[in-house]
């Protein structure tokens, strides 16, 4: 017999806390669908696609309603379409964008993921095609997310990658100026990119993953800081040890649903089941927010001094609860703070309350990185690569995941609005310090060598 | 070797159980199975009980009324057959909560639905003054839903009949309780 407390607790965390399903996603391998022929390539992967995820929308909501758990998006994760399509032409990657796009419509899914070059250590053809489709291939999709894996602890920075990366994000805001460079919102350069990744726009399936798994990104931002409210409303001297331990026992009742409405599709679907991701991943709905924790753990915003400790005792606290609700966590498991996607992160940075500097400092003790940061049109290139590059560095040093969505928004400044839309949200722009000082640094190119890993210091 | 249910009502005070326990060990019964709660300050139990072949029910049922009668406390004593239930079908755990203001005629509407969808209640709690609905009735029924039963029918009328007394109703698989809760 369940207490009252057990039923209540539960149905507040749904009813008043956000408490949901974050994206629930069907990793497809695409090996198999090679093909020296593109018509024959996109034909494979489209019936691939289908045959595998027609039923997948609807298991997910039916799920969803077993359990009274909203699973609020759906996706699909692919191989890297750099590798899958390697010997395709620049034009022949828009059509198999195109393609995915169309597969992704037609099952009914939010954004497939998998537009992917992993060029850590080096270009192939294929990659470098792929990078050439990019601005095409986001422009004339809706449903496509792209990710390039640039660094990685081994391997070190591939500075060439990274600075055609600047080049490519201009050209993709470019090519969507109409919509605010939305087509760089769909895009995320990483280090160390992890193959499971059920979150976009960073999700895709990594070649030592099955044919077909189901992944699960959790929410629950929302959650984390009612907990805090209502600890802090008993008891105001809590330290910071016990807050964290309420963090870390709320995280681990957030990852109980995730494991569960993943299990349950996966077996509905007959695929295995990989992993929980654990990210704390916001919307721009208030009560739903990353930024809230902070000011209800004494901040009075994302931002201010103290917000870096503070993130990496939140960011450990969900690693430790989760950890313990799931012998199956992977991904990025840990805490996101996009700007445009957060509405209380957005507030703060319009407010100058949370520089990109500090930022930047934030994103050495979370997942994922500089996330969905609206930046002036008329940034340089070289400068989106020097950003670019210093992000991927702090991954590459601390052996975790790092990762850069930037939207230079074409026609305008610092200060100005850029709308996203949906889960996306809204930002203004945020504004860069020198933006003429990285191009000599930049230019110089090559690879910036693995690091040492002893002499940890 | 036969079996009797024995019910046993009245105000709550420390104790009761200790005398029905004493009375059926006398008579040498074994209490196989109890449930007791406590509600607004009543107290209520259930005892199956098995009984030695030389007692009957009556005997036993005597014993229990003429000891537990002077201190208020009622008791039904009646013969326990195992009966040749059907075989249960396939059905899964729910838990309907239904939330609102409180008035006559809130369970007779939700376990009418329940009944009509051929839903069987395990457990039912009213809860009121809440923390989290100090204002608010909250009913919690824990039910089996036949593996026939279609939820979304259910779901549909229970939201239908709830709605007309201001009233709602969610319906979830209990797992995710025992999930969230429970190591």
């Amino acid at each position: 017999m369940l207490t009252e407390s057990e039923v209540l607790s539960t149905l507040q965390m749904v009813q008043n806390e956000h408490l949901d399903v974050r994206t629930v996603t069907l990793g497809v391998s695409l090996y198999d669908c090679q093909s020296d022929d593109v018509q024959r390539l996109t034909q494979n992967i489209y019936n691939k696609i289908y045959r595998l995820g027609r039923s997948f929308v609807a298991l997910c909501d039916q799920v969803g309603e077993k359990y009274g758990i909203e699973v609020v998006n759906k996706r699909i994760a692919v191989s890297p379409a750099a590798l899958v399509a390697a010997a395709c032409r620049p034009e022949e990657f828009v059509e198999v964008a195109r393609c995915l796009d169309r597969a992704a419509h037609d099952v009914g899914v939010d954004f497939i993921g998998g537009f992917t070059a992993l060029v850590e250590k080096g270009m192939a053809p294929g990659d470098t095609h792929l990078l050439e489709a990019m601005p095409e291939a986001l422009a004339s999709t809706e449903r496509v997310c792209a990710s390039v894996n640039v660094a990685s602890s081994r391997s070190g920075l591939n500075m060439d990658a990274i600075a055609r990366m600047g080049e490519v994000l201009k050209e993709t805001a470019a090519a969507t100026a109409d919509r605010d460079g939305l087509g760089c919102a769909k895009l995320c350069v990483f280090a160390n990119l992890p193959e499971d990744v059920p979150f976009m726009a960073g999700a895709y399936l990594g070649a030592g993953e099955p044919d077909a798994v189901i992944n699960v990104g959790v929410s629950g931002p929302g959650v984390v800081k009612k907990a805090i409210d209502r600890a802090v409303a008993a008891n105001p001297e809590l330290s910071l040890g016990e807050l964290s331990e309420t963090i870390k026992r709320t995280a681990y009742k957030v990852t109980r649903v995730g494991e569960i409405v993943g299990r349950e599709v996966a077996k509905g679907l007959g695929v295995g089941f990989g992993i929980v991701d654990l990210s704390l991943a916001p919307t721009p709905n208030v009560g739903d927010s990353v930024g809230e924790i902070f000011q209800s753990l004494g901040l009075s915003h994302i931002g201010v001094p103290g917000s870096t400790a503070l993130l990496a005792m939140l960011n450990d606290a969900v690693k430790k609860g989760g950890a313990f609700a799931s012998s199956s966590v992977g991904g990025l498991s840990g805490a996101f703070i996009p700007v445009s996607e957060d509405l209380n992160i957005a507030e703060a940075a319009h407010q100058g309350h949370l520089g990109l500097e500090k930022l930047e400092a934030m994103t050495a003790v979370c997942s994922v990185g500089l996330d969905m940061v609206a930046l002036p049109g008329a940034i340089p290139a070289v400068t989106l690569a020097g950003i670019i590059a210093d992000e991927m560095a702090i991954g590459v040093i601390n052996h975790k995941t790092t990762a850069a969505r930037l939207i230079p928004v074409p026609g305008k400044q610092a200060g100005d609005k850029a709308v996203f839309g949906g889960l996306l949200g809204e930002a203004h722009i945020m504004p860069v310090r020198d933006m003429d000082g990285s191009a000599g640094f930049i230019r110089h190119g090559g690879r910036i060598p693995a690091p040492l890993h002893s002499l940890k210091n | 070797m036969h079996k009797s249910i024995i019910s046993v009502v009245g105000q709550d005070r420390p104790g009761i159980v200790a005398d029905v326990a004493a009375i059926l060990a006398e008579l040498e019964c074994n209490i196989e199975d109890v449930s007791q709660t406590i509600l607004q300050g009543q107290f209520a139990a259930l005892f199956i009980a098995s009984i030695p072949g030389a007692q009957s029910v009556n005997e036993v049922r005597t014993s229990l009324e003429d000891r537990l009668a002077p201190q208020g406390l009622n008791c039904v004593v009646r013969e326990f057959e195992e009966s040749a239930a059907p075989s249960p079908r396939e059905a899964a755990s729910f838990v309907i909560i239904t939330i609102g203001p409180d008035a006559p005629g809130l369970i007779a509407a939700m376990a009418g639905v329940l009944k009509t969808h051929a839903v069987n209640i395990c457990n039912l709690q009213a809860v009121n003054r809440s923390q989290a609905y100090p204002d608010q009735m909250v009913m919690i029924y824990e039910v089996t839903v036949p593996e026939d039963t279609s939820l979304p029918a259910l779901r549909t009328a229970l939201q239908q009949r709830a709605a007309r007394d201001g009233l709602e109703v969610s319906v979830q698989h209990k797992a995710i309780f025992e999930e969230i809760h429970r190591l």
